[in-house]
C-alpha cells in the first residue's frame, strides 16, 4: 500500500531512508522537502552564490538517495548531519577549484543586493552583505559559522559534519564569528547604510 | 549577554535564515535524481573470495566431509591414549605379552584393536 505524505511526516529522518530504498517514493519527497532546504541554504552561504549552491544542493542529494540502498538506520550517522557532511566536502572542492582556476581578484564577488548609503537593509540587503562577509572568512570558519549561526547545529553535531573535535568547532565559531563582525562592520562604514 | 554588536549580527543571521527556500525547478531535478535511483537494479553485494580454510574445505568434499574427519581423527586420538591396561584388559593380556613394558601410547585404538584381532588369530 503506497504511503502519503502525512503519514511519512511522523516518521523519523532515518525511517524514511529505508523506506526511500524500499521504492517509496512518496518518501523522497518528505526527505526532499525536509533536507533540501538546509542543504541549499548551507551551501548558498558557504559559496556565495546562489546558482552554485543550487548545484551543490542537488549533487549532494543525489548522493544521499545513493546511500539509501546501504542505510543503517541505528548507525552512528542521521541524515541532516551525512547530508551536511557532504555539501560541506562539495562546497570545499569548488571553493578549492576556483582558487585554482582564476586568480583571488578574479573571483566573482557575491550576487549584490547592497543597499546605497542612508537606506535601511532590507533582508536580502542583508544577506548580500553576509554573503559578502562570509566570503573573506577562511573556508573552515565560514563553514562553522554557517552550520552554527544560521542552521543552528549544535557545536557536536558541527564536529561531525566537518569531521573535526568540538573543540576546534568553539574555536572556529568564535574566531570565525569575530572576523564576521569585523567585516561587516567594514562594509557599512565603506557603504554608510544605517543598520 | 547581548550586545548591540549582536543584536545587529543576529539580524544578518535572521535574514539568512529566511532566505527564499529551494525553486520548484530545484525540487522537480532532486525529485528527478530519486526516481532514476530507486528506478536502478540493486545489484547483489560483490562476494568475497573464498578463504584458505574454505578453499581447503571444499577440495575434501566440503565442511560436512571436514567435520567428519575431525570427529574421527578425534576418536582416534582419545582411543589412542588409552593407557595399556585397559588395551590388555580388552585384548586378554595380548598387548603386554608382545610388547611387554614398551609403551604402546603410540598405536591408535584402531590399530590396537586390529593388534589386538591379530594375535588372538594366532593363539
Amino acid at each position: 500500500m503506497a504511503t502519503t505524505d502525512a503519514e511519512l511526516d511522523a516518521l523519523s529522518d532515518d525511517a524514511l531512508m529505508v523506506l526511500f530504498a524500499n521504492g517509496d517514493r512518496a518518501a523522497a519527497r518528505v526527505l526532499t522537502g525536509r533536507l533540501l532546504p538546509r542543504a541549499l541554504r548551507h551551501a548558498t552561504r558557504v559559496l556565495g552564490s546562489a546558482a552554485e549552491g543550487e548545484d551543490v544542493a542537488q549533487e549532494a542529494m543525489m548522493r544521499l538517495w545513493r546511500a539509501a540502498a546501504d542505510w543503517q538506520p541505528d548507525g552512528p550517522a542521521r541524515p541532516a548531519t551525512w547530508l551536511y557532511r557532504v555539501t560541506a566536502n562539495l562546497a570545499i572542492d569548488r571553493i578549492r577549484a576556483r582558487s585554482r582556476s582564476v586568480g583571488m581578484d578574479e573571483i566573482a564577488e557575491p550576487e549584490d543586493d547592497t543597499p546605497s548609503a542612508g537606506e535601511a537593509m532590507d533582508d536580502a540587503a542583508r544577506r548580500a552583505a553576509l554573503d559578502a562577509a562570509l566570503q573573506s572568512l577562511p573556508e573552515r570558519q565560514r563553514q562553522a559559522v554557517v552550520l552554527r549561526h544560521i542552521e543552528g547545529l549544535a557545536n557536536p553535531e558541527i564536529a561531525a559534519a566537518l569531521d573535526i573535535s568540538v573543540e576546534a568547532v568553539e574555536s572556529l565559531t568564535a574566531r570565525g564569528k569575530r572576523a564576521l563582525a569585523a567585516a561587516l562592520r567594514g562594509q557599512k562604514e565603506a557603504l554608510g547604510y544605517d543598520d | 549577554m547581548m550586545t548591540d554588536d549582536d543584536d545587529w549580527l543576529e539580524a544578518h543571521f535572521d535574514a539568512a535564515r529566511r532566505a527564499p527556500g529551494p525553486s520548484e525547478d530545484l525540487v522537480a531535478r532532486v525529485l528527478a535524481g530519486a526516481e532514476t535511483v530507486q528506478a536502478a537494479p540493486v545489484s547483489p553485494p560483490a562476494r568475497a573470495a573464498p578463504g584458505i580454510g574454505a578453499r581447503i574445505a571444499g577440495a575434501l568434499g566440503g565442511w560436512l566431509t571436514v567435520s567428519g574427519l575431525a570427529a574421527a581423527c578425534a576418536a582416534g586420538v582419545a582411543i589412542g591414549v588409552q593407557l595399556p591396561e585397559t588395551l590388555d584388559t580388552a585384548t586378554g593380556g595380548g598387548v603386554s605379552a608382545l610388547f611387554g613394558d614398551a609403551p604402546v601410547i603410540g598405536f591408535t585404538g584402531i590399530e590396537a584393536v586390529g593388534l589386538a584381532g591379530g594375535i588372538e588369530g594366532l593363539q
